[in-house]
C-alpha cells in the first residue's frame, strides 16, 4: 500500500533513534540501591540526618563460597538543611541509584520526634516514589541511626523484622497516610507506634549479635511534636478505642480463690457517640470484645457459667478502668485529642462542631467521658479446671 | 489411413520428445490392424490396462463408440478426441491414449491411478479425541472425505483449474443456504482473478486471496482434517480445496479461530471452556511475557515483590548486558533452535534437546552470559506459543514478540500499552472476506460469544455465527438441554 | 447514509462516549473543591449534562444523517456553517491539546521521568493518528476491547482495595455546605460531560439513529456512575487527601497491599490510563478533522490529520508553562470558555430548528422508531 511505503521510512528512522539515544528511563536493577528502610534524626545544629539500609543481591553465579559475614544489608548516612538535601547527599555516597520504592518502614529519632514532623510529612507525600503504606515508627528513646544498624538475623534485612514485629503485634499498623490523615483532620492529632532498642547487657558474650529491638508503646503528638508515650495498658485501650486491636491480651484476678486468668481478645470494636447538651459536650464509649481464656492460674472451674460470667464481669471492669484512665490521661497530661472525639464531634454533630472547633482543644479537656464495655468469653480452651488441681481444690 | 496414424504418432512423438515417463506402445490387433497405445505408465493401473488391449484387439469390433455392449466401454471408457493439445494433456494426467489405423484418435479414461498414499492422521494437527482422517493429496479423495459426511445435495462442489503449466484443479466447497452468498460470490472471483504459472500449494491461493497481505496475522484458515472443515461448513464458511496439497483454505477467519481446535468440541464443555482459556491465556503470554519481563524489571522494578527483587538483583549481578540485549538474545536463540528442531531427522533429535538444554540453558547461565530468570521466562514463552492450536496464527504472533520486546526495553509498560493499542488498531482494521477480524468481540455479538470464550454446549449453541446466511441462522432448536426425568 | 461512508455500530458509539467519560476520570481530582462530597457533586452533574446532551441529540436526530455543522449550514448558510466548522475545530483541537498536555504530565511524574516529553507525545499521537487515519469504525472497535479493559481493572480494583475501605471518611455529610458541591457540580458538566458535545459530529454515523436518544443517556448515566464509583472508592481508601492529591487514582492504587504481595499494582493503572488517554485524544483529532475538512473543503478529512497532529504536539508544550497551569485551567477557565461550544450553539440551532419547523425527521415516536 502506499501509506505503507510513505511511512516505512520515517518509522525505521524513528525506532532507530528510539533505540540509540533512548531508553532515558532505563536502569538495570543490579545498578540500584534497594532501600528497605530509612531512619531520620535531628542533630544538635538542627540539620537532618537521615540513615538508609540497603539490601545486598547475593551473588548467585561465581563465588558462591561463604565469604564469612552474614551482613546481607548495608547502611548510609547523610546529613542536610532539608529533607531533598539530606537524600542528595546520600546519593553521593553511593555507587548505585537510590531507589526507595520498596521501602516500607520509616523510623523517626526521638530527638527529630519531639522538634515536629512537619516537614517530614510533606516530603514524602509528594514523592511519587514513596508509598503512603509505609509504616511510620518512633524510635524511642533512641536514633534512627543506630535502629538501622541493628541487626537481626532471622530476616532477610532487619527492618523486615520490625515491620513483621508491627504486624504480628496485634494491632493495625500506622501508616503514612494515616499520620496525615489524623495531622490534617481538625480534632485530631496523630499517634505512631514506637520501637525500642536492647542494648546487651555488658559483659555477656553475644558473638555476632549485638543489639536487638522491641515494639514499644504508642507515642503521643501535639502539633506535630512528639510529647509523650502511653503505657502498655493505655495503648491497648488506645488501639482498642481506635478500633485497631487485632488481638490483644488482659489479666483479671480469678475470684474467688487466688490466681489469675489471662484472655485474650479477638474481633474488637468500638462505638464512640457524641451528645451536645446546653452547650456540654460528652462521650460515650461502647467497647465491645470477644475473648478466649488462655491461661488459668486460679482454682475455678470454667465449664460454670456463674465464674464465666464473673470473669467476663471483672474483663469488663478492668477494660473500663484502662479506658477512662487512658482518657483521663490523655486529657489532663497530653491535652492532644489523639483518640479522635473532635472528628466524632465532626461527624456527628456538625453544627456544634463548627461552632467550637476553635476551641477545641480546651472544650476536649473538660469533655465528659462514659465508657461501657460488653465482653464475652467465647471460648474457655480445652479444659474447664486446670488440669493438675485435685479434685478438691478446684472451685465448681 | 496408416498416412494419418503415422502423422499423428509422429507429432505426438515430437511434442513428447524428451518425456521418457511416457511410453508409445505398438500393437496388433487380432484384425491385424495397427494399434498405437501412448501413456504414462506411473499414472495408470497398468493390470487393467492390459485386461483392456486384450479387450481392445479382438476383430471386427468398433472399439470407440456407443455400443453398451463394446468391452472396452465396459473396461474403460474410451472416447474420441480430436485436437492434440486435449490429447497430450489426457496422457500428462493418467489417461491412455490409442491411436487407431483409421487416424482417429481416443483416451481411455478409466484407468487412471495416480500414486497416493493412504489416508492417515495428519500429523500437524493431532488430537486426544474424535476422527483421525486427514486429507490427501488427491482431490477426488478429499472431496469423498467431505460428501461421505455430509451427503446431501445442499453441499456444493464448484471445480476450476488455476495454473498455466500445473493446470491446478480447485473446488470451491459450501453448503447452499447455510453459507452467505456474498462471502461464497467473493471467493468466486477472487480466485478467477488469480494468474499465475504454477500451484504447488494451497498455500500460494491463500496469499492470492487474503485481504490484506501486509499482516502478521493469516486470514485464511488452514487445516488437513476433514472433522474440521465439515463443522466450519455447517457454521456457515467456505472452503478451497486444492489438487495436490492435503491443507483445505477455510474462509472467513477471525482472531478467535487461532484458539479453537476441532477436539475442543468432541469433550464436553467443561475441558472445551477450560482449555480455551488456557490458549486464550497463553496466546496473550506469548505475545506479551519477554516484553513485560523486560519492561518491568528496567524501568517499574516497583512492581515486583521485594524478595523476589532481590533475587533477581542477585541472578543479575554477573550479567554483562542489558535485560533488552539479554532477552533479544534468548529469543532468538530460541527460535533458532526450534526451526532446527523441526528439520531433525528423529536419530539426532534427542541429542539436540539435551544441547539445546544443556549448552542454553545451564552452561548459558552458569557462565554468566544469560539470567536464569531469562531462561524461565523465554522456556515460558515457546511453550505457551505452542499451545497455539493455529500453526498460521502461532507464527504471527511469535514474529509480533520482537517489536514488543523492543518497545517494552525502551519504553516500560507505557511502550507495552502502546504496541497493545497499536495491535489493537491493526486487528479493528482487518477483514476476511467481509467479517471484521475481531468479530464477535468487537462488534459485539452476544451469540457469537458463545464459542469465544466459552465453548457453549452443544445443545446451547442455537444460533449460527455471522457469516451464515441471515436467514438460515437457528441451527439447534432450544429446550434440548439434557435434564433427569426428561421423557 | 451521511457524509461519510462509514457507520459505527450502535454499541461500538457507546463504547467510545463511555470510555472517552471516564478517561477522564483519572486525571484530574473531579470535583476537589467539594472534598469528600464529591460524590454528590457528580450526580448532580450527571443529571445537569442530561440537558446539555438533550440539546444536541434532539438537533442530531432532527436532521438524520448530518452532523451538527451540516445542519449550522442547512440553517443559517453556507458562511455561517464554515465559521462553525472553524470554532469547533479550534475547541477540539484545543481539548485535544489539553488532554495531551494532562496526560504527558502523567506519564512523566510517574512512569518515566527522565524521558523527554517530546518522546512520549510523539509516541503516543502516532498511534493516535494511526487509529484516526483509519476510522472511525475501527476506533469504535478499538474501544470496545478498551472499555472490557477499563471495566476489568476497575473490577479488580475494588475487590483489592475493599478491605482498605473506612466509611467514616465519607462521613460529615455536607459539611462544607452546598456551596462546593455546586461549583463541583458545574465543573464536572462541563468537563467531561460537555465534551460529548464532540461526538455530535459522529452521531450522524451511527446505525441507528432513532435510538440515539436511549443511547446517549445510557451513556451519560454509565459514565457518571462510574466515576462515581471511582471517586467514592478514592475517598473510602484515602480520606480527605483524595481530594489533595493531584492524580487521585494512581495514589489510590499505591495504597493496595493484600496478603503481602500484592503490592505495586499501580503500574497496571498507568496501561489503563494510556488505553483511555488515547481513545479520547483520537476522538478529538477525528473531530478537529473533520471539522476542518468542512471549513477548507476537501474530499477527505484524511490529509488534515498529520499536520494537526504535528500541531497538537507542538502546542502542547508551550501552552501552558507548568502542569500546575494546565490543571488550574481545566478545572477553573474550562466551564465557562466551553458555554459556547457546548451549550450556546448547539441551543441556538435546536430552538431555530423547533421554531421554525425545519428539520427532516418527525418527532421521535415514543418508542424510539
Amino acid at each position: 500500500m502506499f501509506m505503507l511505503r510513505r511511512c516505512l521510512l520515517p518509522v525505521m528512522l524513528g525506532i532507530a533513534a528510539l533505540l540509540s539515544a533512548g531508553c532515558w528511563d532505563r536502569s538495570e536493577i543490579n545498578d540500584l540501591a534497594l532501600v528497605m528502610a530509612t531512619g531520620l534524626d535531628m542533630e544538635e545544629d538542627g540539620a537532618y540526618r537521615a540513615t538508609a539500609q540497603f539490601v545486598i543481591p547475593v551473588r548467585q553465579i561465581g563465588a558462591t563460597s561463604a565469604n564469612g559475614s552474614n551482613h546481607n544489608f548495608m547502611t548510609e548516612s547523610a546529613t542536610g538543611r532539608t529533607l531533598k538535601e539530606t537524600t542528595q547527599n546520600m546519593q553521593y555516597k553511593l555507587s548505585r541509584t537510590l531507589f526507595v520504592s520498596h521501602r516500607r518502614l520509616l523510623v523517626i529519632g526521638e530527638n527529630l520526634a519531639r522538634h515536629g514532623i512537619r516537614d517530614l510529612l510533606d516530603y514524602f507525600s509528594r514523592s511519587p516514589t514513596t508509598r503512603l503504606r509505609t509504616y511510620v515508627l518512633v524510635v524511642k528513646g533512641g536514633k534512627g541511626e543506630d535502629l538501622m544498624k541493628a541487626e537481626y538475623p532471622l530476616e532477610f534485612v532487619p527492618s523486615e523484622a520490625i515491620r513483621e514485629m508491627e504486624n504480628l503485634g496485634g494491632t493495625v499498623p500506622i501508616t503514612l497516610l494515616d499520620v496525615i490523615n489524623a495531622a490534617s483532620a481538625e480534632g485530631m492529632s496523630p499517634v505512631m507506634y514506637s520501637v525500642e532498642l536492647l542494648r546487651p547487657k555488658q559483659g555477656s558474650r553475644n558473638g555476632g549479635n549485638t543489639s536487638k529491638f522491641r515494639t514499644a508503646q504508642i507515642a503521643v503528638f501535639d502539633n506535630l511534636k512528639l510529647i509523650g508515650y502511653l503505657d502498655e495498658r493505655q495503648s491497648q485501650a488506645y488501639s482498642w478505642l481506635t478500633g485497631r486491636l487485632k488481638s490483644g491480651l488482659l489479666a483479671v484476678p480469678s475470684v474467688p480463690g487466688p490466681g489469675r486468668i489471662a484472655l485474650s481478645l479477638l474481633h474488637t470494636n468500638s462505638r464512640i457517640d457524641s451528645f451536645v447538651r446546653d452547650g456540654e459536650i460528652s462521650f460515650h464509649v461502647h467497647l465491645t470484645g470477644k475473648g478466649t481464656v488462655e491461661e488459668n492460674t486460679g482454682r475455678l472451674d470454667l465449664t460454670n457459667p456463674v465464674h464465666v460470667n464473673k470473669i467476663e464481669e471483672l474483663a469488663a471492669e478492668s477494660i473500663k478502668d484502662n479506658m477512662l484512665d487512658l482518657v483521663k490521661e490523655v486529657q489532663e497530661k497530653y491535652g492532644s485529642d489523639i483518640l479522635g472525639f473532635g472528628n466524632i464531634l465532626h461527624r456527628q454533630h456538625n453544627k456544634a462542631w463548627q461552632a467550637c472547633k476553635d476551641n477545641w482543644k480546651q472544650l476536649f479537656k473538660e469533655a465528659d467521658v462514659r465508657v461501657d464495655v460488653d465482653l464475652v468469653i467465647e471460648k474457655i480452651g480445652m479444659t474447664g479446671p486446670p488440669l493438675q488441681l485435685k479434685e478438691k481444690e478446684i472451685i465448681k | 489411413m496408416t498416412g494419418m496414424q503415422e502423422a499423428n504418432r509422429l507429432s505426438l512423438e515430437k511434442e513428447l520428445a524428451n518425456c521418457s515417463d511416457v511410453l508409445f506402445r505398438r500393437l496388433h490387433s487380432a484384425g491385424d490392424s495397427l494399434v498405437w497405445v501412448v501413456y504414462s505408465p506411473g499414472m495408470i493401473d497398468k493390470e487393467l490396462l492390459e485386461k483392456c488391449l486384450l479387450l481392445l484387439l479382438p476383430a471386427g469390433r468398433e472399439p470407440i463408440g456407443e455400443d453398451e455392449d463394446s468391452p472396452v466401454q465396459a473396461a474403460g471408457r474410451m472416447a474420441e478426441v480430436r485436437s492434440q493439445d486435449e490429447l497430450v494433456s489426457g496422457i500428462l494426467s493418467g489417461k491412455v491414449a490409442v491411436l487407431l489405423e483409421d487416424g482417429r484418435q481416443a483416451l481411455i479414461s478409466g484407468l487412471v491411478k495416480l500414486p497416493a498414499r493412504n489416508i492417515q492422521e495428519p500429523e500437524a494437527e493431532p488430537i486426544v479425541r474424535g476422527p483421525r482422517e486427514g486429507f490427501i493429496e488427491q482431490l477426488d479423495t478429499n472431496m469423498s472425505l467431505i460428501r461421505k459426511r455430509l451427503p446431501t445435495s445442499r453441499l456444493k462442489m464448484e471445480t476450476l483449474a488455476i495454473g498455466l503449466y500445473t493446470k491446478t484443479k480447485l473446488a470451491i466447497v459450501y453448503i447452499e443456504g447455510v453459507a452467505a452468498e456474498g462471502v461464497v460470490q467473493e471467493v468466486r472471483s477472487r480466485l478467477a482473478d488469480i494468474d499465475i504459472d504454477g500451484i504447488v500449494d494451497s498455500g500460494y491461493i491463500e496469499e492470492f486471496i487474503e485481504d490484506v497481505p501486509f499482516t502478521p496475522f493469516p486470514q485464511v484458515q488452514h487445516t488437513e482434517r476433514p472433522d474440521f472443515v465439515t463443522a466450519a461448513l455447517l457454521d456457515g464458511n467456505v472452503a478451497i480445496m486444492t489438487d495436490g496439497s492435503p491443507g483445505v483454505l477455510i474462509v472467513p477467519m477471525t482472531l478467535w479461530s487461532a484458539v479453537q481446535s476441532g477436539e475442543d468440541y468432541y469433550d464436553r464443555f467443561f475441558h472445551g471452556t477450560f482449555v480455551r482459556w488456557i490458549r486464550l491465556l497463553f496466546m496473550a503470554l506469548a505475545l506479551f511475557l519477554p516484553a513485560t519481563y523486560v519492561a518491568i524489571s528496567t524501568y517499574h522494578p516497583e512492581m515486583i515483590p521485594t524478595n523476589l527483587l532481590v533475587s533477581l538483583a542477585g541472578a543479575r549481578e554477573a550479567i554483562p548486558f542489558p535485560a533488552l540485549v539479554e532477552a533479544l538474545l534468548m529469543e532468538l536463540t530460541f527460535e533458532a533452535l526450534r526451526e532446527a528442531g523441526i528439520r531433525l531427522p528423529k536419530q539426532v533429535g534427542s541429542a539436540v534437546s539435551i544441547v539445546g538444554a544443556l549448552v542454553i540453558g545451564q552452561a548459558a547461565v552458569d557462565a554468566g552470559i544469560v539470567s536464569a530468570p531469562m531462561v524461565i521466562v523465554v522456556s515460558i514463552t515457546g511453550i505457551a506459543s505452542f499451545t497455539i492450536p493455529r500453526f498460521n496464527m502461532a507464527l504471527g504472533i511469535r514474529v509480533l514478540r520482537f517489536p514488543m520486546i523492543l518497545l517494552g526495553g525502551t519504553l516500560g509498560l507505557f511502550g507495552i500499552s502502546i504496541g497493545f493499542l497499536g495491535l489493537l488498531i491493526h486487528l479493528s482494521s482487518l477483514r476476511s472476506f467481509g467479517t471484521a477480524y475481531l468479530a464477535p468481540v468487537s462488534p459485539l455479538s452476544l451469540s457469537g460469544l458463545k464459542d469465544v470464550f466459552i465453548r457453549a454446549p452443544h445443545w446451547a449453541k442455537s444460533k449460527r455465527p455471522a457469516p451464515s446466511n441471515r436467514r438460515n441462522r437457528i441451527r439447534v432448536p432450544g429446550g434440548q438441554k439434557p435434564s433427569p426425568n426428561r421423557s | 447514509m451521511g457524509n461519510t461512508t462509514e457507520q459505527v455500530s450502535n454499541t461500538g458509539f457507546g463504547a467510545m462516549m463511555l470510555v472517552f467519560l471516564a478517561g477522564s476520570s483519572m486525571t484530574i481530582p473531579l470535583a476537589s473543591v467539594a472534598g469528600h462530597d464529591a460524590w454528590i457533586s457528580i450526580l448532580i452533574g450527571t443529571v445537569g449534562s442530561f440537558a446539555l446532551a438533550y440539546v444536541y441529540v434532539r438537533v442530531c436526530q432532527l436532521f438524520p444523517g448530518k452532523s451538527l455543522l451540516d445542519i449550522v449550514g442547512v440553517l443559517f448558510g453556507s458562511w455561517a456553517k464554515r465559521v462553525a466548522g472553524l470554532l469547533y475545530a479550534w475547541y477540539s483541537f484545543h481539548l485535544g491539546i489539553l488532554v495531551l498536555r494532562i496526560f504527558v504530565d502523567f506519564i512523566s511524574t510517574v512512569a518515566l521521568p527522565k524521558t523527554p516529553n517530546l518522546v512520549i507525545s510523539i509516541v503516543m499521537m502516532s498511534v493516535v493518528l494511526w487509529a484516526a487515519h483509519a476510522g472511525i469504525e475501527v476506533l469504535a472497535r478499538c474501544s470496545l476491547v478498551v472499555l472490557f479493559f477499563i471495566l476489568a481493572e476497575g473490577a479488580v480494583s475494588m475487590i483489592l482495595m475493599s478491605k482498605d475501605f473506612d466509611f467514616s471518611h465519607m462521613m460529615p455529610i455536607l459539611d462544607r455546605g452546598w456551596g462546593p458541591v455546586m461549583e463541583g457540580a458545574t465543573q464536572i458538566v462541563s468537563f467531561p460531560f460537555g465534551e460529548t458535545v464532540l461526538f455530535a459530529m459522529i452521531l450522524p454515523s451511527i446505525r441507528k439513529i432513532s435510538r440515539a436518544n436511549k443511547l446517549v443517556f445510557a451513556i451519560l448515566l454509565c459514565g457518571g456512575l462510574m466515576m462515581l464509583v471511582v471517586n467514592v472508592r478514592n475517598s473510602l481508601v484515602l480520606g480527605e487527601t483524595a481530594s489533595k492529591m493531584i492524580f487521585t487514582t494512581y495514589t489510590a492504587y499505591q495504597y493496595i497491599s493484600n496478603a503481602d504481595f500484592l503490592e505495586r499494582v499501580e503500574p497496571l493503572a498507568i496501561v489503563t490510563w494510556v488505553m483511555g488517554g488515547f481513545v479520547k485524544s483520537c476522538v478529538c483529532l477525528y473531530v478537529c478533522a473533520q471539522a476542518l475538512a468542512v471549513v477548507l473543503p476537501v474530499k477527505h478529512y484524511r490529509p488534515y490529520l498529520l499536520p494537526l497532529v504535528i500541531l497538537t504536539i507542538e502546542v502542547s508544550f508551550f501552552i501552558y508553562k507548568t502542569g500546575t497551569e494546565s490543571v488550574q485551567f481545566a478545572l477553573w477557565v474550562w466551564p465557562w470558555y466551553s458555554l459556547p461550544f457546548q451549550l450556546l450553539i448547539p441551543l441556538a440551532v435546536l430552538l431555530i430548528a423547533v421554531i421554525f419547523k425545519k428539520g427532516t425527521a418527525a418527532p421521535a415516536a415514543p418508542n424510539g422508531g
